[in-house]
């Protein structure tokens, strides 16, 4: 068997697939993760790989062919080489499944090979129990993650909140992500959704969600998304498969926490953007915690730690602020970037100083909720 | 690490006060001095903690019960311990060391090690050091103290020990070898019956015939230990003498107790550890803290003593889940005698600086837990408790070898 591949097509396929065989903990669980399976029927080729909580299937436009494949080779040992490659293609060789000999100029590589027949088979998880289907365009989603997936858990007992949460209804498709303290939510009802009874809701794992966001990066067309019982199924429109595992368990009742004001402030995201920058110098070395202040028409950020302090005066602020509220600097921060427009709205409860805030920007399909830390 | 360590010649004192307890008793209360005095644990186990000199060419010795101290002595006068005394006396004792040196490592409640290494110049050299210390002691205290010097808290140790009482003695470096040469290993700080026994079935009884024991043979007794007991037995100890745990950051939170009876009952054991739970997630609240590794201390009857760690999913300040840690990790072991002592210790900590959760459970659970812990503070430790921690046993007030004038263990 001999194939010849477009070694640019080829590295950037590795790549997409590398991520799945990551880290060398889940390479220890899983050994076949440090694998994938290129199987090549006639004139197309497919990537496989899969860690036993994701799986990626890509096709793989082969070039020349002399009979039919199927292979298991190192991810990253192949990744390496092609890598390292500058010619427009390779050459893989195999005369049994046990050794591939990958030549491209006039270097070659021999590789051991593992068995391809014990390799996990790809499934499609179609009709297995109720299936439901969500479409929308790729990009739309990409900004879905990338506007919640900051504010899920890092690690934790609870490790349903190590993940995003999809929620469907009949006429919106929304991504929630929290880490117990502060909760990003955005809500799309542009998206296809399925008739649905009762809402759906499904956990993806962090993990998981980080995998698919490098995978929509480089899609122009839509994604559709095939939620079963145990398995969330992405179908990108250029043929790239990615199967994801939900966690099972119940997500904290995330609606019951977000709170309707009437009290708001709006800020200039650029001010307030740059105070708090300022103010993370010297707020890092003591808890991360700043302060809010509000005065009539202005707002002053302060930090202190035991290396001196920091004030900032934004002046472009409408509505009233809170006297005075602290916050973790950073779930401040990594939200307003990640806001629309040029202005920040700030809601609070003005009765109870350790109420959740709420911050949204010109995008007001994206919310944010925070908790304050306590002074 | 230990290269440093060993390149570097190190001058460590060790301050042991003389029957500590005994004596601020006497000190206290001057009738009882020049008497036969034993200071007993408060409750219903009263056994003598610490008995004077006096006392103790009767052959009272401590760990004996009232009864057989009276046999031994029938006029010794008996003490019940005043702890708050004690400690007191302690805090006080470090603002003398710390004259002298900024390492200064409670060790226990009446012991200190000192490393005078880069200040005894000053000082007029190590003795002179050791001498005004002695002074300062009597002359505020009115007790007396014992101090050992050596190249390193073994050697320090083992001087303070061969001088006492009111001694002092400096084993130099040179004189190491022929100090320990026909010294039964039981001298050793750290050797303890036990061992000693263990050690002398492979016909070794001298710390120089530890000295020169083959490693292999020791290693494979002792495992890993057997090294550093081939160490012991040279007099090589790299052990640094910590330092102020008032300065710098907090390493852990830890707490022991020392039961009135033995425990032998697991109801007991794990109601004894959600008291002990509690206080440390009181403790870390206080300080606004959170920590990620669990550590269970047992003693057992005979004294013999372990800990075991267990590392959390995420740090912690809870009770709750600090209580469970600690009894997963019991759960892990079968208790081979009754439990004489158990500590729980709560590490690798990190600043949370008053972070609200967002759910109401969380919300709810810290609010609790805030309030037990105000109107504890208030009107005094355990005022308010878990339901399964009522009726316990009456604790004497023992102090806890873990017990810092700090009030939390920098070490771990």
């Amino acid at each position: 068997m001999k194939i010849i591949l477009n070694c640019k097509e080829l590295r950037k396929k590795l790549a997409q697939i590398k991520g799945i065989s990551g880290s060398a903990k889940v390479i220890a669980s899983f050994p076949f993760s440090s694998h994938f399976l290129l199987e090549i029927k006639g004139n197309s080729g497919s990537i496989f790989a899969t860690d036993q909580e994701t799986a990626i299937k890509l096709f793989l436009s082969v070039e020349e062919t002399e009979g039919d494949a199927k292979l298991c080779i190192n991810t990253g040992v192949l990744y390496d080489i092609v890598n390292e490659l500058d010619t427009e293609t390779i050459t893989i060789e195999a005369k049994d499944s046990e050794h591939v000999v990958v030549k491209a100029g006039k270097s070659k590589f021999k590789m051991n090979c593992s068995d391809p027949d014990v390799y996990p088979q790809w499934n499609d998880p179609l009709y297995e129990g109720n299936v439901y289907t969500v479409v929308l365009p790729a990009k739309r989603l990409l900004e879905m993650i990338e506007k919640t997936l900051f504010a899920a858990g890092e690690s934790d007992t609870r490790f349903t909140l190590n993940s995003l949460l999809f929620h469907i209804e009949p006429d919106w498709f929304r991504l929630v992500a929290t880490d117990g303290s502060r909760l990003a939510m955005i809500t799309d009802y542009e998206a296809e959704t399925p008739a649905l009874k009762d809402p759906l809701k499904v956990i993806v794992p962090k993990r998981a969600s980080l995998g698919l966001r490098k995978l929509l990066k480089d899609e122009p067309g839509s994604v559709q998304i095939t939620i079963t019982e145990k398995l969330v199924w992405f179908l990108l429109e250029g043929g790239v498969s990615f199967l994801t595992r939900t966690i099972e368990g119940n997500y904290p009742p995330y609606e019951d926490i977000i709170p309707k004001y009437e009290n708001m402030a709006s800020i200039s995201k650029e001010e307030f953007r740059k105070a708090l920058r300022l103010a993370s110098i010297v707020a890092s070395e003591n808890g991360s915690v700043v302060k809010l202040e509000g005065q009539s028409k202005s707002l002053t950020v302060k930090a202190e730690s035991p290396t001196g302090n920091f004030n900032d005066d934004i002046q472009e602020i409408y509505g009233e602020m809170p006297e005075s509220t602290g916050f973790n600097y950073r779930y401040l921060l990594e939200a307003i970037e990640r806001m629309e427009g040029e202005t920040i709205y700030y809601r609070f409860d003005p009765e109870e100083k350790l109420s959740p805030v709420v911050l949204t920007g010109d995008d007001t399909d994206f919310l944010y909720v925070v908790m304050p830390v306590r002074l | 690490m230990l290269q440093k360590v060993i390149t570097e010649k190190r001058i460590i004192l060790l301050v042991d006060m003389d029957a500590f307890f005994a004596s601020v008793e006497q000190q206290v209360n001057p009738a009882l001095r020049g008497k036969p005095v034993a200071v007993t644990g408060g409750g219903t186990r009263t056994v003598v903690t610490t008995s004077s000199y006096e006392a103790r060419k009767f052959g009272v010795k401590t760990g004996m019960n009232t009864y057989e101290a009276l046999q031994a002595c029938p006029h010794l006068i008996i003490v019940k311990g005043d702890h708050a005394r004690y400690t007191h006396t302690c805090a006080e004792l470090k603002k003398i060391y710390q004259q002298f040196t900024p390492l200064v490592e409670i060790y226990s409640v009446d012991e200190a090690f000192l490393d005078v290494t880069t200040t005894e110049h000053l000082f007029g050299g190590a003795v002179e050091i050791g001498k005004r210390i002695k002074t300062e002691i009597k002359r505020q205290f009115g007790i007396s103290a014992s101090v050992g010097i050596g190249p390193n808290k073994l050697i320090a140790k083992l001087a303070a020990d061969i001088s006492k009482p009111d001694g002092l003695r400096w084993i130099k470096e040179e004189e190491v070898p022929e100090v320990l040469e026909d010294l039964p290993v039981e001298a050793l700080w750290g050797i303890g019956k036990r061992i000693a026994r263990r050690l002398e079935a492979l016909g070794i009884k001298t710390c120089g015939e530890l000295g020169r024991a083959p490693v292999g043979v020791l290693r494979s007794h002792f495992g890993i230990m057997g090294e550093h007991l081939k160490m012991m037995g040279e007099g090589i100890h790299n052990g640094e003498v910590t330092g102020d745990e008032g300065d710098g950051e907090v390493k852990s939170v830890g707490h022991s107790m020392t039961f009135p009876v033995d425990l032998w009952k697991r109801p007991e054991i794990s109601r004894e550890l959600l008291r002990l739970s509690e206080m440390v997630g009181a403790r870390t609240r206080r300080y606004e803290l959170r920590g990620r590794v669990v550590s269970l201390t047992v003693r057992y009857r005979s004294f013999e003593t372990f800990t075991r760690r267990r590392r959390l999913e995420c740090s912690t300040n809870d009770t709750r889940r600090i209580y469970r840690a600690a009894l997963s990790i019991l759960d892990g072991i079968r208790l081979r005698e009754p439990v004489r002592l158990l500590g729980v210790t709560l590490s690798e900590l990190e600043n949370i600086r008053g972070q609200r959760p967002l759910f109401h459970e969380e919300q709810r659970r810290e609010d609790l837990l805030r309030s037990m812990d105000d109107l504890n503070q208030r009107f005094g430790t355990l005022t308010v408790t878990w339901g399964a921690c009522i009726n316990p046993l009456r604790h004497p007030g023992v102090i806890s070898p873990a017990w810092r004038p700090s009030g939390i263990r920098k070490s771990l």
